[in-house]
């Protein structure tokens, strides 16, 4: 090996404690090879160690803390518990649904029930109308109809291949009533 | 360079797999430094170095049952530290390096040596500054972790050629470095 190739290879055993033989036989012969290594030698010797960049002993134990935490962390992960606060308010939410639904629930079968009633000329009940509240509100409310359109109404129901406009109001009528309706209901009767 | 009993490192590590808190603490304690030490001349910046540190040590309790001891522990930690040491400059560009904001250092006697050793701990950063990332990581873990050519090959995914062309450019780059600040070792 030439000089230049020694040190080169000098070069990679730098800062290593221990040195190749065939190195070190030959820095003790070619005093060119001797003085590259020593100049070279002398960063290595400053360039400082790990105690040069290592926390001081409060950082240490600072350091130390924060990674036990972590660490403790990942272990055991905290289940975040409710407040009884928490839990009051979820008691309130879910009685007040449930009581909203109750509410619900009860007020549209009374709906059903209320419906207006209609009676006929000789005072017979008919039949529950559902979906008017009573009878002076349909008064107001109600579109005048003549004798024909009410004939229509009937015809159109009972023809079976009606629109659906009237099947409410007619619903659980007997044939009989239906009759009794065609015969005698006008205007009037129906207001 | 403080020396770690290596097989005292080994039957910690063969404890802490067993997840045994007690002895990872002790590893921990063991060989916080030199992690510490690393990531601050990789990033140059001592909270980074800190952060990381935590980061490193998290990670070798959690993926303990991976290190399969075929190598050194310790260089498998340091593959940890050195993989979130350049993931993280990686991420984070241009690098910052410390204004020395360290604590005073309670090692040295006197305030003249504290300044030495200030100047000295900002010109090795300096210098690891100037190097390219894989110039850097190759003489962080040959000179500063004693580690073989064929070690950082391995744990870099480096050709061997590779990896002495890397560290004889940053050795070379030292010593020019040293010449050019008139910092004289």
């Amino acid at each position: 090996m030439t000089c230049r190739e020694y040190q080169e290879e000098l070069v990679l055993a730098f800062g290593q404690p221990t040195m190749p033989a065939e190195l070190a036989g030959h820095l003790e012969r070619c005093e060119e090879c001797r003085a590259y290594w020593q100049d070279l030698s002398r960063f290595a010797d400053g360039t400082g160690d790990d105690d040069l960049f290592a926390p001081d002993e409060n950082e240490s134990q600072w350091l130390m803390n924060r990674i036990e935490r972590e660490l403790d962390r990942r272990e055991h992960p905290v289940r975040k518990t409710m407040s009884l606060f928490r839990y009051a308010a979820l008691a309130a939410s879910v009685v007040l649904a449930v009581g909203i639904t109750v509410i619900g629930i009860r007020y549209s079968a009374n709906r059903g029930q209320s419906g207006t009633v209609i009676v006929a000329d000789s005072g017979q009940t008919l039949a529950p109308v559902r979906g008017q509240a009573n009878t002076a509100d349909s008064t107001m409310t109600t579109p005048s109809l003549g004798d024909s359109e009410i004939r229509l109404l009937i015809q159109d129901y009972t023809s079976g291949t009606g629109q659906g406009i009237d099947e409410n109001l007619l619903n659980g009528l007997s044939d009989e009533e239906i009759k009794y309706l065609e015969a005698n209901l006008t205007k009037g009767d129906l207001l | 360079m403080a020396e770690v009993n290596h097989e005292k490192i080994e039957r910690l590590v063969a404890r802490a797999r067993r997840k045994d808190r007690e002895a990872f603490s002790e590893i921990v304690r063991l060989l916080m430094n030199s992690i510490v030490a690393l990531t601050y001349r990789m990033t140059g910046n001592r909270e980074v170095a800190l952060d990381l540190t935590q980061d490193t040590f998290v990670s070798a309790w959690e993926y303990l049952s991976s290190f399969r001891g075929e190598a050194k522990f310790e260089s498998w930690l340091y593959r940890i530290a050195s993989n979130k040491a350049i993931n993280y400059l990686n991420t984070v560009k241009p690098i910052s390096i410390d204004k020395e904001v360290d604590p005073p250092d309670q090692s040295v006697a006197t305030p003249e040596d504290l300044y030495t050793r200030k100047e000295l701990r900002q010109a090795v950063l300096g210098f690891m500054r100037e190097l390219p990332l894989q110039q850097r990581l190759t003489f962080e873990l040959r000179f500063y972790r004693q580690m073989s050519f064929e070690e950082i090959a391995e744990m870099t995914g480096r050709a061997l050629g590779t990896v002495k062309t890397n560290y004889r450019e940053a050795v070379l780059k030292l010593r020019a470095f040293a010449t050019a600040k008139g910092w004289r070792p």
